[in-house]
């Protein structure tokens, strides 16, 4: 060290009696190291370009183009090679840098004296890894399984590499996991029911689409990139109808918006169809060629359903059902669009399942620029190698426990064979994104070691006692695709990890070594690895083959973007559903074994408690990803602080101005906020965007029961959350 | 501030309080006892200069006084202030008071990297800590100090770095600081800051 070495020298009787008075523990500092003489070849000015991947839990999955010169990013755009990305990112993308050079991220591993006491010292990686690896032998030792560590990790970062933690707890023997989504569970089973799959159709297809059908999506926020083409298509000619019980920025740019009553999207599509069996505009020899029980369903909706009474349900007037209805069947092809919001009700994926029938009555499916488009995951078929080591010999139990992601406090503070113990947490922030927030917390509470790896402090880390620091993108390695479009990105390190920070692969490997030192045998994890050797052993040959690319080295090097090839892009092209029979199944034999009627039929929605007659909706904002992105300053600069959307009538019937303060509450909780008067949206609902958790005591999840959705265990293990089945009063603070 | 006409300290006195920062932002600090403050506190008092000026004297009476409690939740007020892994209450890095953005890695860090360049030194991992750490800065004004012939060197670093936003850090202390020590601290170096204002720049001080 410089200092030490020039004091040394030195006759100054200052610096000597300094260290002489304090005996400087300089050996044993937490610090870098210091100055040291410059190297001979370093170059000043050197500007290079690495190719990044946006690996939020978005639609769009970009692909980013990283200029760093001098070692640091100075720039980032879209990759232009990408069609879908287009070489733009979206606002929240653009902060990128600032994500990274923050002041405020957290950059060493620490330990947190008195959980949510904010009172945090630096602990090295060492004694991070020895305090959780103790922590980790002593409960397999009591308990006989490592059954009582439980991971709760889901969609903060989708680089295939990131399941290298999921991996490291495998390792260490059979665990409690946090299983399911909190995204698209309901809507997901029901495609799962309908053709075998979730399955959509490349986006950039909105192009080819004749007409489309947004129902309950709202791209012009949550899928910018997706947008374009929706545009597109508008100025060529094609009609873009917008189903929502809100007004969106993407209804304000449709030729015709349909304001529908929440949760009763199916009665919709059921008049749809009723209308369109009616006058003969179904396809029938689609129906008759590639599906089963259209006669069953055909019967259903003759007996139950009249556009009347879908009119009177869904409150959208009889003529617009009945001209969507035709304008839709007779556009060739005809694209829908259904958003996962849509879905987050009590008879959500009854509804989704309703819209399958109206595409497939049609013969949508199956066509390139039609479809009924809600998710996919086709492009998904990677090695995924760090989850692949298994338990060690002498893991007590016999298997993973699950516990359900969207029910977690409850289910933790439940398990009591044997108790869980210990959390790890990692890509998710579960006390800002959980319904119930209070109990989550007890359940935390009920915990002897909580670790989260994050990039900042939010809700959970607050609550945790260590926290690890994790790399962002741009300084770590890995490969993303979406459950959108049909891309793979790679993922290069552009710049070194800052700080102390590490990625998610590169902890699991820490901690194993650490394990294996202490106990030898007791992770099974590697203890090495580059991790370009890791990325690379994703690469299976089907992968390669679909994307026509040679290794991931190789498509590094060119364009950093490829395309999965075309066999795939059109959903259900070939007409072979992966469901029993192979058809696609309007009577669905499996729907029934999981409790549901076999047919796409109506289901009530949830019905508001008399004291609490207001929706609640909790719809993404514009400038966040769940509890990502919305804290960074750049967008707290645009919006600062939470609001209550309420429409100027329920205003006035409250005695509520603009800005007012509003108290909202129902049986599970209730917080306070300022109120914006806005038609935007309906007279009995009000909203409160998604994921805002910086700056205030509390999160739109506080009055979200954890009321099931009606569909999710077939494909998902677990049913989602009503969301948006949130039913509250509010009043005047 | 403290109106003084001469100033009475030799180099010796501003290479120690130097180191004294240094060692402080590295974090070698956090495990003194009562007694090692105490030490400190009479090793300042013997820089009349200091004792006189009025937060210089607080801050040494601070040392003086330090209870255990203080030393209890002194590492954590540090870490709130400088390390995290909350949003920091006194950004250590001297871009996030100079650049427009308030970002760390700017093209003000690279200014200040390419100094020590000049100088022949490097950040040992660069890139993977910004340059401009207050820790690093003060490292490089102690090399600086430390040989007679870089006097204008160290003149140069001082007013166009140093200087520029020592000031605003100590403010921000002051505004957030929960312990004696940390507040004894930003006391001290924004004394020690006046001080070295009118050595370096050879004029009057500020008077308040
Ligand atoms: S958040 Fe979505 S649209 Fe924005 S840059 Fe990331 S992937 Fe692209």
């Amino acid at each position: 060290m410089l200092t030490e070495n020039f004091s040394r020298r030195t006759f100054l009787k200052g610096s000597a009696s300094l260290s002489a008075l304090l005996g400087l523990g300089v050996a044993t500092s937490q610090a870098p190291k210091g100055l040291i003489p410059k190297a001979q070849a370093k170059s000043n000015g050197k500007v290079e370009q690495f190719y990044n991947a946006c690996p939020r839990n978005c639609y769009d999955t970009c692909s980013i183009v990283t200029t760093v010169e001098d070692g640091r990013i100075t720039f980032i755009t879209g990759n232009e090679k990408n069609t879908y990305t287009k070489g733009r990112l979206c606002v929240k993308g653009n902060t990128y840098p600032r994500v990274v050079y923050s002041p405020d991220r957290i950059k060493y591993p620490m330990r947190q004296k008195g959980r949510g006491s904010g009172n945090w010292e630096r602990i090295s990686w060492d004694e991070a890894y020895t305090i959780i690896a103790k922590k980790i032998l002593a409960i397999k030792k009591e308990y006989g399984s490592t059954l009582p560590i439980c991971l709760n990790k889901y969609s903060g970062n989708f680089n295939i590499l990131n399941y290298a933690t999921e991996g490291m707890l495998s390792s260490i023997g059979y665990t409690t996991r946090a299983q399911g989504t909190p995204c698209d569970p309901a809507g997901s089973d029901a495609q799962g029911f309908d053709m075998g799959a979730p399955y959509n159709n490349d986006p950039e297809q909105f192009l080819d689409a004749d007409y489309i059908i947004l129902w309950g999506a709202n791209p012009a926020w949550t899928s910018a990139h997706s947008m374009y083409f929706i545009e597109q298509a508008k100025e060529r000619g094609t009609k873009l109808v917008v189903i929502d019980p809100l007004i969106t920025q993407t209804a304000s740019k449709a030729d015709e918006y349909i304001q529908v009553k929440a949760s009763t999207d199916g009665a919709l599509a059921l008049g749809m169809i009723r209308y369109i069996l009616d006058h003969q505009l179904y396809d029938k020899n689609w129906v008759s060629q590639n599906s089963i029980g259209f006669n069953e369903f055909f019967s259903y909706v003759k007996k139950n359903i009249t556009v009347e009474w879908a009119a009177e349900k869904t409150g959208v007037p009889k003529p617009v059902i009945e001209r969507i209805a035709r304008e839709y069947a007779t556009a060739k092809p005809a694209n829908i669009w259904i958003g996962f919001g849509m879905q987050r009700h009590v008879n959500g994926g009854a509804m989704v399942r309703a819209i399958d029938a109206l595409a497939a009555i049609t013969g949508n499916i199956g066509k390139k620029g039609g479809g009924v488009n809600y998710i996919g995951e086709e492009t998904w078929g990677f090695n995924y190698s760090t989850m692949g080591f298994g338990a060690p010999e002498g893991s007590g139990g016999e298997a993973d426990r699950y516990v359900n992601m969207n029910n977690f406090g409850a289910q933790v503070l439940d398990a009591n064979d044997p108790p869980i113990k210990m959390m790890w947490i990692a890509c998710r922030n579960p006390m800002a994104q959980d319904p119930e927030p209070t109990v989550v917390k007890k359940a935390f509470d009920q915990m002897d070691l909580i670790v989260t790896a994050d990039l900042y402090m939010n809700k959970t880390v607050e609550y945790s006692d260590i926290v690890l620091p994790v790399t962002t993108p741009f300084e770590s390695v890995g490969v993303n695709v979406s459950y959108w479009h049909y891309w793979m990105n790679v993922n290069e390190q552009a710049i070194k990890p800052l700080y102390e920070t590490k990625s998610d692969l590169e902890i699991a490997m820490g901690l194993s070594k650490k394990l294996n030192q202490l106990k030898p045998g007791s992770c099974t994890f590697p203890v090495t690895g580059d991790p370009l050797d890791w990325v690379e052993k994703e690469m299976n040959d089907d992968i390669k083959a679909l994307f026509n690319v040679k290794s991931w080295d190789d498509l590094r090097k060119n364009g950093g973007t490829a395309k999965a090839n075309e066999s795939i892009t059109v959903a259900w092209k070939d007409l072979k559903f992966r469901t029993p029979s192979g058809k696609y199944e309007f009577y669905s034999k499996t729907a029934a074994e999981y409790g549901h009627h076999p047919l796409p039929i109506f289901t009530e929605e949830y019905k508001a408690p008399k004291e609490y007659p207001i929706r609640c909706m909790s719809p993404h904002w514009k400038f966040g990803i769940h509890s990502q992105f919305q804290h960074q300053d750049w967008l707290m600069a645009i919006q600062a602080h939470p609001f209550l959307e309420i429409h100027p009538d329920l205003a006035k019937k409250k005695s509520i101005r603009d800005q007012d303060m509003v108290k909202i509450i129902n049986e599970t909780g209730y917080m306070t906020l300022p109120a914006k008067i806005t038609k935007m949206v309906p007279a009995d609902t009000v909203v409160m965007y998604e994921g805002w958790w910086k700056g205030v005591n509390y999160t739109e999840n506080f009055t979200v029961k954890a009321l099931q959705e009606d569909m999710g265990e077939h494909l998902k293990g677990q049913r989602g959350i009503a969301f948006h089945d949130n039913f509250v009063n509010i009043e005047k603070a | 501030m403290t109106k003084l006409t001469v100033i009475h300290m030799d180099q010796g006195d501003r290479l120690l309080l130097y180191q004294l920062f240094w060692h402080y932002y590295r974090g070698d600090l956090m495990k003194l006892t009562t007694i090692d403050w105490a030490n400190l506190a009479e090793l300042l008092r013997t820089m009349t200069v200091l004792c006189e000026s009025e937060f210089g004297n607080q801050a040494i009476t601070k040392f003086d006084e330090v209870s255990e409690e203080t030393l209890e939740s002194f590492v954590f007020d540090y870490n709130r202030l400088f390390v995290g892994p909350n949003r920091l209450h006194a950004s250590p890095y001297e871009s996030t008071y100079s650049n427009f953005e308030g970002t760390i890695m700017q093209q003000e860090t690279i200014k200040v990297r390419n100094f020590y360049h000049y100088e022949g030194l490097q950040v040992a991992d660069e890139g993977q800590y910004p340059d401009d750490h207050i820790q690093y800065e003060l490292e490089f004004i102690c090399y600086l100090l430390n040989q007679n012939e870089k006097g204008p060197d160290l003149k140069l670093f001082l007013e166009n770095h140093f200087f520029k936003w020592v000031d605003k850090h100590c403010e921000r202390i002051e505004e957030h600081s929960q312990n004696q020590l940390t507040l004894a601290f930003a006391y001290l170096l924004k004394e020690f800051l006046q001080l070295e204002k009118i050595i370096i720049e050879g004029g009057e001080p500020n008077v308040n």
